[in-house]
């Protein structure tokens, strides 16, 4: 089954960005395919390249890094929500003269077409969050 | 998220529900919190082809709201009509 899954809350306010990570490794493990993640609203903290947790905790940002990079998965950040909290990548960064490039290389900005597009073209939608 | 679906040609409904109704007040002031007023950009629907809002009449009647208080006329549903439209979506996005 292709499951496609939304993120809206940040990492460590509360167990839903953590709940998410392992429903994506399980659908994973379970042989689904994740056709996508969206990190929306508070979620795009969990794409924030420049957290820093203590050592003895899970890292969420690393955690969904990892996932990511090992399954090749198809990682959106919205813009909009991501450029009002500061998670900028490298061209946001140097249109708007900031000092910092904030978004994991694993995940893209992009726009609400793209949830659009998950939901089309996906079997269920999960929300966490 | 709405717009986007009208422009990617997907056939959308609308819902209101829970405190979501309070965004069809007419009247509204946001600026005096620091925000913008969503009214304006609701009335705006009509012209992507967003045809199918509705609101949920439960909700309506728990916050003692009229369909005199919204500032646009939408259709109210019943938690029946609610559960067909949702059955009846290929996809349900919470917002």
């Amino acid at each position: 089954m292709k499951f496609s899954i939304i993120i809206y809350a940040a990492p460590y306010s509360s167990q839903a960005a953590t709940s998410a990570y392992h429903f994506a490794k399980s659908v994973l493990a379970q042989d689904h395919e994740i056709y996508r993640l969206f990190f929306f609203s508070d979620g795009v903290y969990n794409a924030n390249r420049l957290a820093v947790p203590a050592q003895d905790e899970f890292n969420v940002q690393k955690a969904w890094e990892k996932l990511i990079d090992e399954h090749q998965l198809d990682s959106i950040v919205c813009v909009s929500s991501a450029l009002r909290r500061g998670i900028v990548d490298a061209s946001e960064s140097n249109r708007y003269e900031l000092e910092a490039v904030s978004l994991s290389d694993k995940s893209t900005l992009s726009g609400l077409g793209q949830l659009v597009d998950a939901g089309v073209n996906s079997d269920r939608i999960i929300n966490f969050g | 998220m709405v717009l986007a679906c009208s422009i990617y040609d997907q056939d959308v409904s609308y819902v209101f529900l829970e405190d979501g109704v309070f965004q069809l007040l007419n009247d509204q002031q946001a600026d005096s919190i620091s925000n913008k007023t969503l009214g304006k950009a609701l009335e705006t629907l009509e012209l992507y082809g967003v045809e199918k809002v509705y609101v949920s009449a439960k909700s309506m009647t728990q916050r003692g709201l009229t369909p005199d208080d919204l500032i646009l006329p939408v259709e109210q549903i019943s938690t029946e009509v609610l559960s067909q439209l949702i059955n009846q979506s290929n996809c349900v996005f919470n917002l």
